[in-house]
């Protein structure tokens, strides 16, 4: 048993509004939605307790609607999630006292952070905000404030803050509340690279060994999903894959890639190209052309791109193995291909 | 429940700290809001003294301009206070973090609208003290005064519900509710004359209008100084409607919430 679990979990959105002004489309809005555009396609795993879990996906993947179900933001079209065996929409005021959710970017956060009080301040507001017990919270301010290097600022305006330090900040809230379960969607995506590897180590280190918290982090950051997460779900809509990091890229061995720098390059080229190839990218700049060619089978078909291309004077060559990055643009792409 | 109860009031006591930081951080803010509510009272008992219209004012229990006027801006004052309070807190990205929260649903509200309550309040006793002590107006509080300030309060809060359901939906800027309600308080609902002083095509616009039987009763008891007996059989009417716009106001709110919850507009500005 998962201490998160989705179970066929489906939602899909009305279409946009036409607007408001016309009478007509009013009435429309005012009836029950059609619920057509879909976000989220019969989503089914499950989290296990004290892991680190990554939801990685690309925009509009469905990641930030995921979050928003289990904080019963969104409801959903069918399905569940059950959070510690309660179900997110239903049970939500239960699901908060073990949950703290923290959502990336700088105005995500508003109505918890005030903009013209310390950080000091601030930290207490939301400690007593969550309920932690009046004994242990200037205790846990300092603790959050060691651990994510918050210390000079603890006397400065929360307004006078970078937006990489405000999402420190608010990061803050998972040390000062030390939940069972802690939901990061995109907690990094403003940090500088040393910033960075310190919440991420502050992840994984405190909250997860030393507390014992349950990490969902949902990301489009590879390297941060590599090292960070024990298993990673690559969702596009619906889930594509789930499993170690490491056997993502390993699943994507299958297959290599060719980088190439040509001369020319025109559309018969690039339809001769096609039987050998999964996919290709291209980009053209200063006269060169560069091409990504993504294959299978090196033995059979590597000759045969090259037969291809010989008259597209190739300036450059180099073959590699893909990265996790890569992993995850070949399972999408491959999901698409699959519908 | 008792635990449960306190442990909400500890909630909503930390949302008021934090309501009075963020206030007082704009120490020039507070202090022109002093110097305007003063400058108000100042132009109000001049004005009260010089104004020559022809109009009966005695039957709202106030022979005199100046208590027909301070009591109508105190009232309006005091009740707008429902006005936003739901729909406000539901138009930008802040309830959607606050529910993420353990707070309950109602602490939430209570707590976000608690220092705009207690300032409204203070500002508000504010300008009656000066009105007393500067003109020597007359001004009682009785009982009556209490249901009247509690109806209209929660006959905003009412229409609040209701246009917070609106908006939810349609993610309109603003909502037909509070745009009439603002456009028109003071011009029809008798602030600075009586209704029948209006043109006869615009009477019944204020026969309809909340803020006029707001400020008749306030009249009656805070400047005629009739007990809750006296102004009762009036005003019954008052808080049935009240009522009723209180139920309404919840249905549509509860469906506004639900239905943003569906198209996961919840928190959208």
């Amino acid at each position: 048993m998962g201490i998160i679990e989705a179970e066929h979990l489906n939602k899909y959105y009305p279409p946009p509004r036409k607007g408001t002004f016309g009478f007509v489309d009013l009435i429309k809005d005012l009836r029950k939605p059609r619920e057509t555009l879909p976000a989220l396609t019969d989503v089914n795993f499950e989290v296990k307790e004290g892991e680190i879990f990554g939801l990685l996906g690309p925009n509009g993947a469905g990641k930030t609607t995921f979050c928003k179900i289990m904080n019963a933001l969104v409801i959903p079209t069918s399905g569940h999630i059950y959070i510690d065996d309660y179900e997110s929409v239903k049970d939500h005021e239960k699901i908060t006292r073990k949950m703290v959710t923290i959502f990336g970017g700088e105005r995500e956060m508003w109505g918890l952070f005030s903009w013209r009080v310390t950080i000091e301040r601030n930290l207490k507001y939301i400690a007593e905000l969550w309920k932690v017990p009046s004994d242990l919270v200037k205790k846990r301010i300092e603790y959050a404030m060691q651990i994510l290097d918050l210390e000079e600022k603890r006397k400065e305006w929360y307004q006078k803050l970078s937006a990489g330090m405000k999402q420190k900040v608010h990061l803050a809230l998972a040390f000062i509340v030390q939940p069972k379960i802690i939901v990061l969607d995109e907690p990094t995506i403003r940090l500088d690279v040393p910033s960075k590897r310190r919440v991420h180590d502050a992840i994984k280190k405190e909250l997860c060994r030393n507390l014992g918290s349950t990490v969902l982090l949902t990301t489009h950051d590879m390297s941060e999903a590599e090292k960070m997460c024990d298993r990673v779900a690559i969702l596009d809509t619906k889930i594509e894959f789930i499993d170690k990091p490491e056997n993502i890229k390993e699943l994507s061995k299958e297959y290599e890639i060719l980088e190439l720098k040509l001369k020319y390059l025109n559309s018969k080229i690039k339809k001769d190209l096609e039987p050998f190839t999964i996919r290709t990218e291209e980009a053209y700049k200063n006269g060169i052309y560069k091409l990504k060619i993504f294959f299978e089978d090196k033995e059979k078909n590597l000759p045969e791109i090259l037969g291809v291309l010989k008259s597209s004077k190739i300036e450059d060559i180099k073959i590699r193995t893909p990265s996790l990055e890569d992993a995850f643009i070949y399972l999408i792409n491959r999901g698409k291909k699959d519908v | 429940m008792f635990n449960e109860i306190k442990s909400e009031i500890k909630v909503i006591s930390s949302f008021i700290r934090m309501g009075a930081y963020t206030f007082f951080s704009q120490r020039w803010g507070v202090i022109s809001q002093f110097l305007g509510i003063a400058v108000n009272v100042g132009v109000i008992g001049i004005f009260a003294k010089l104004v020559t219209l022809d109009a009966d004012i005695a039957q709202y229990g106030t022979p005199r301009f100046l208590e027909f006027f301070v009591i109508a801006m105190f009232i309006t004052n005091l009740v707008f206070i429902g006005t936003g309070s739901v729909s406000g807190i539901l138009r930008g990205a802040n309830f959607a973090n606050l529910y993420t929260s353990p707070c309950k649903f109602v602490t939430i509200f209570i707590g976000a609208n608690s220092w705009r309550i207690i300032w409204r309040f203070l500002t508000s006793f504010f300008f009656i003290f000066l009105a007393v002590t500067l003109f020597n107006a007359k001004i009682y509080f009785n009982s009556g005064f209490v249901v009247v300030f509690i109806s209209g309060f929660v006959l905003m809060l009412a229409l609040d519900l209701f246009a917070a359901g609106f908006t939810i939906v349609t993610k309109a800027p603003t909502d037909p509710i509070n745009w009439f309600l603002g456009l028109t308080s003071q011009l029809v609902s008798g602030t600075y004359f009586p209704i029948e002083n209006l043109p006869s095509w615009l009477q019944p616009i204020a026969h309809i209008h909340p803020q006029t039987y707001v400020n008749k009763f306030a009249r009656l008891t805070m400047g005629g100084n009739a007990n809750l007996t006296e102004v009762w059989p009036e005003l019954r009417a008052f808080v049935l409607t009240t009522i009723i716009m209180l139920m309404i106001g919840y249905v549509m709110f509860k469906y506004g919430f639900k239905r943003a919850r569906v198209s996961g507009t919840l928190g959208h500005q």
